[in-house]
């Protein structure tokens, strides 16, 4: 743990400062961070169509509430519905990413495990009796995650760093027709075959 | 030099796609490298396990509870008329539960009627008497039984083996004779690990 000015006051640790709060720390954070990183994967690969018909299609089971609706047409994430993802999101994102292809494999094996990773370590941090043993299972899951995570780097971005990149592209294709309709073009897609070009 | 009027449609596409995929490389490249998981609530993982060390297990301190309650509160203030608002809002609240209380009873009457029951729940008597009263535990009535030794879920199915049904019956029954005893007396004892 980093050294900081409050850890040397008496009165103050950094358990009690920060306040662990399943639903806002777990359903609405990492829940949320990791459904939108997986779907964004998913999206890249265009298999997001396979991965809405396996939402819709769950059985339901108890301490599971259905989901009847694909994915992209679920509008509110109340409570409940979090909770459901936290069940049903490790079988459909396995059965979404099967049959990689050869260089797509290492990828989906690393979202897979951190997808499974994340969602043991929340289930695990609801429990109501805690040993060393469990605390131990805990702090591994999570280093674990933390090792198979660079799959998702490109999708793990701030507010700030999405707008720049908006600015930045919208910068860019402005450039690229200026350059076009100046008539400035590059030798290889010169259609004409004289000398001159 | 070419000029755009020189050039035919299908290369113009062409040059237009050729930039469209450099742009988009570009910016790709650019999220994931200005892309980390060094946020706030990232962090505050790393903290669990600190925190179940000393004070307890997480859902101590959750806020599941008190936001559900919160609708509530709402609601019954708004029907106040905002004086004196918490004496009115606990009275209009314990009012409401006491009439969804006797709403539920009511029910439950009313399904027992339409099934032919009676009104009230009456305790099997056969249920509650234990044959052996020395034998108070699943791992006692295992020995007892001759049964291997396991764990006391396990010696259930045991009990449902081929033996002669005599036998058999005495065994599920006197299970579940020391089953109930333990569920209505709180003797059981199982050690979580």
């Amino acid at each position: 743990m980093l050294q900081g000015f409050f850890w040397n006051m008496k009165c103050i640790s950094p358990m009690t400062i920060i306040v662990p709060d399943i639903p806002h720390s777990v359903y609405l954070s990492m829940l949320k961070h990791l459904i939108d990183w997986v779907t964004s994967l998913i999206e890249q690969h265009s298999r997001i169509d396979q991965f809405n018909q396996l939402w819709a299609i769950m059985p339901p089971y108890s301490g599971f509430a259905r989901l009847n609706q694909p994915y992209s047409q679920v509008m509110q994430w109340s409570g409940k519905e979090m909770k459901a993802l936290g069940r049903v999101i490790v079988p459909v994102s396995a059965a979404t990413l099967l049959n990689p292809s050869a260089t797509q494999k290492i990828l989906f094996t690393d979202a897979l495990l951190c997808v499974k990773n994340s969602v043991y370590f929340h289930i695990m941090a609801q429990y109501r009796y805690h040993t060393e043993a469990t605390i131990k299972y805990m702090e591994n899951l999570l280093e674990e995650f933390h090792c198979h995570k660079d799959g998702f780097s490109g999708f793990c971005t701030s507010k700030s760093t999405k707008k720049v990149s908006e600015a930045f592209k919208m910068q860019c294709t402005l450039d690229k027709q200026k350059e076009r309709k100046s008539g400035h073009f590059g030798k290889t897609f010169c259609s004409c075959k004289k000398s001159s070009c | 030099m070419a000029t755009l009027e020189k050039l035919s449609a299908a290369a113009k596409n062409l040059r237009v796609d050729e930039d469209k995929m450099q742009i988009e490389s570009a910016i790709a490249q650019y999220l994931v490298e200005e892309s980390d998981f060094n946020f706030v609530k990232m962090h505050l993982l790393n903290y669990f396990s600190d925190h179940i060390r000393q004070l307890g297990y997480l859902i101590n301190v959750t806020s599941e509870l008190p936001e559900k309650v919160m609708t509530d509160l709402k609601q019954l203030y708004q029907q106040s008329n905002h004086q004196e608002a918490t004496f009115h809002i606990l009275r209009t609240k314990a009012r409401k539960e006491v009439f969804q209380c006797r709403a539920l009873n009511a029910n439950a009457a009313k399904q027992r009627r339409n099934d032919h029951m009676p009104l009230t729940k009456i305790p099997i008597k056969g249920m509650m008497k234990n044959p052996h009263p020395a034998i108070k535990t699943l791992n006692d009535l295992a020995e007892w039984c001759a049964m291997p030794k396991g764990e006391p879920q396990n010696h259930i199915p045991w009990g449902f083996k081929d033996l002669p049904t005599s036998q058999t019956m005495s065994i599920t029954i006197s299970i579940s004779v020391v089953s109930t005893i333990q569920n209505t007396f709180g003797t059981m004892q199982y050690q979580f690990r």
